[in-house]
Order: C-alpha cells, then structure tokens, then sequence
C-alpha cells in the first residue's frame, strides 16, 4: 500500500488522493485505539490536520512510509494537545471530570500500540473498507451489522426484513465474498 | 474457506470495525465533506491554476474589494500567488475589468500616495455591494476563492 513520495511532493492530485485514504485511515486508527471515547467529529478534526500538518512539511519526509509514521505521531501529539487543553480546562473550573483519566489517555504508556501496529491497523481497515466495498449489498449489509455495528442477528433480520435463519448463511456467504476480495495472503 | 480463515477475518474485521465504522460507504473510503477539507489544505500547499472567466473575475474582484481595499498591483499580485488567472486573457485584461466596474459605479477609486508612487485604491460602492451579492448567489464557490485568495483558509 504504497504512493510515491517524488509524485506528493510535486502536488499531484492522483497521489494526494490515495494518500488522503490510507492517511486518514491510520490517523482514525490512533485516535481509535488511543483516544476512543473521542466523538467522530473530533477525530476527523484530529486526522484532517495530522495530515494538512504533513503536507506542510511534505518536503522533509524521505518515504511514503515516513509520511505514515509521521500521521501517527502528529496524530497523537494533538490528541495529547487536546487532552491537556480539556485538563486545563477542568483545572480551571469549567469540567467536573479529567477526561484523561476517564479515556486512559497516555501517550507514554508502552502498552499503547507502537507506530508500526498503528500503521498496520490503519493500512488492514483500508484494505477491507475497499474489499467490502465488493461484496454484494445483500451480504454485505449483513457483515458490517454483525461485525462492525455489533447488532444481534435478530436485530439484523428485523432491520432488513430476512428470516433470521438466513442470517448465518448470509454471513458465510459474505465474509466468502470479503475474502475472495482481499489481496491473496491478507492479512 | 476454512474455519481458522474464517475465525481470522471475523478477528481482523473486529480489530478494525471503529476505523471503519467511521469511513464512508460510498464509492470511495473518504468521506466527501473530509475529502473536500483535506482537498482545501492541499490548494493551500500546491494552488491549482483556476482559469476563470471575465464574469467569475468581476464577481472575484468586487467580493476582494469588499473584503479588503486594494490597489490593482495588490489585487492582481493576490491573484497571481493563489494562481488565479483570467481565462484567455493576460494579468493587463484585469485592470480593464477593475476599469470597467470603476465606469459602472461598482467601485470607486481612491487616489493614495504610497512610498514609491501614487495608487489608485478601490473600495466598493453600495451599488457594487448588490452586484457582488448577486454574483455570490448565483456563484457559491466566489467565497471560497475569496478566502484562497486572501490566505483565510
């Protein structure tokens, strides 16, 4: 999953797009991971300047994959910038509770995932966004309820009017999509 | 598939589900509101060349005058770094659209001494500030190109 650094640093627009995709992905998968409980709006804000902070700098970076790592540092130094401004806040009178306590937050923490898991895990939920995007609707709608929304099968089955007997082959039949979607050897 | 490739996917599919519960459904992974975001941040780094028409121009210039003064250096200076350019016309062809609003009574040109030479600074007049307002309704993206033009983005 790779763009070619020369072709960003000259502005083309073919490679700043597919770099927005995987960027943005491993920057929502740093603020997932580290900072869950922060709401979409404020993730999104996070990615987008992670990555507007890493066109500005665009010249200095040596590889694609050091624009990823570098996402995933900026990524957590506004996490942290956005959690020390809330700690001040509340020391300040305006919030009852240190939302760095109640998210976990700490960058330090070594059980935090390392720049590279990060990457990885950015770089796997493209790769399926992409690959789901192939599976045929009626299965896939199944898939991502299941798996990604958390819904029960009878939630499922009542939502798109199925026989909630078919959900477990609608499953089947759609991760066998997914994964005739997936590069071979994925992950 | 088997059943380990099976329990895998449903792992991986697990393990990434908030990343991807937060990336569109639609025909690309981006959302259209975060590409359009990021798309902003990459005019800013690397400005396209926009070509834009005599009418677009008018529109532009009075919608700069609004926001700011500006003699007709500052303004085709302005211009030329957000690489705005007239279409099929060169940078001379703005003066004489600033010429031709000035006739109009859309701006009005005031005379001032700057350190090197005298310049005409155009403000917009209370007629001019209709004419722009309908070109900005008929125009959605003259807001845009204002705030490119004048670094607000």
């Amino acid at each position: 999953m790779d763009v070619e650094i020369e072709q960003l640093k000259t502005g083309d627009r073919t490679a700043w797009n597919r770099a927005f995709e995987i960027l943005y992905a491993i920057s929502l998968s740093v603020c997932c991971s580290q900072a869950p409980t922060l709401n979409h709006q404020e993730q999104e804000d996070v990615a987008i300047e992670a990555i507007g902070k890493l066109g500005e700098i665009i010249e200095e970076v040596d590889s694609f994959e050091g624009c990823k790592k570098l996402v995933v540092t900026i990524s957590k130094n506004r996490l942290l910038d956005h959690f020390r401004h809330l700690s001040a806040q509340k020391r300040a009178g305006n919030l009852t509770e240190s939302l760095e306590q109640k998210e976990g937050f700490d960058p330090k923490d070594e059980s935090q995932l390392q720049p590279d898991a990060l990457v990885l895990l950015g770089e796997n939920a493209l790769i399926l966004a992409e690959a789901l995007k192939k599976v045929p609707e009626q299965y896939r709608k199944v898939v991502e309820g299941f798996y990604l929304k958390g819904s029960t099968q009878q939630e499922i089955a009542d939502r798109h009017g199925l026989k909630i007997g078919s959900i477990g082959v609608y499953l089947d039949r759609g991760l066998k999509a997914l994964r005739e979607n997936l590069p071979e050897g994925w992950p | 598939m088997n059943d380990a490739e099976k329990s895998k996917l449903e792992q991986e599919l697990k393990k990434a589900a908030p990343v991807l519960n937060r990336l569109s459904d639609g025909p690309s992974v981006l959302p259209d509101h975060v590409r359009a975001r990021l798309n902003t941040a990459l005019d800013k780094k690397f400005p396209l060349v926009r070509e834009l028409t005599a009418k677009q121009m008018e529109g532009l210039l009075l919608k700069l005058i609004a926001e700011q003064p500006a003699d007709g250096f500052e303004l085709i200076n302005n211009l030329g770094k957000a690489k705005f350019k007239l279409q099929g016309g060169t940078e001379g062809m703005i003066y004489g659209i600033l010429s031709r609003l000035e006739h109009q009574g859309s701006i009005e040109g005031r005379w001032r001494e700057s350190s090197a030479a005298m310049t005409k600074s155009y403000h917009l007049t209370s007629q001019g500030t209709k004419l722009m307002n309908r070109e900005l309704a008929s125009a959605g993206e003259l807001q845009g190109w204002a705030n490119l033009v004048l670094g607000k983005c």
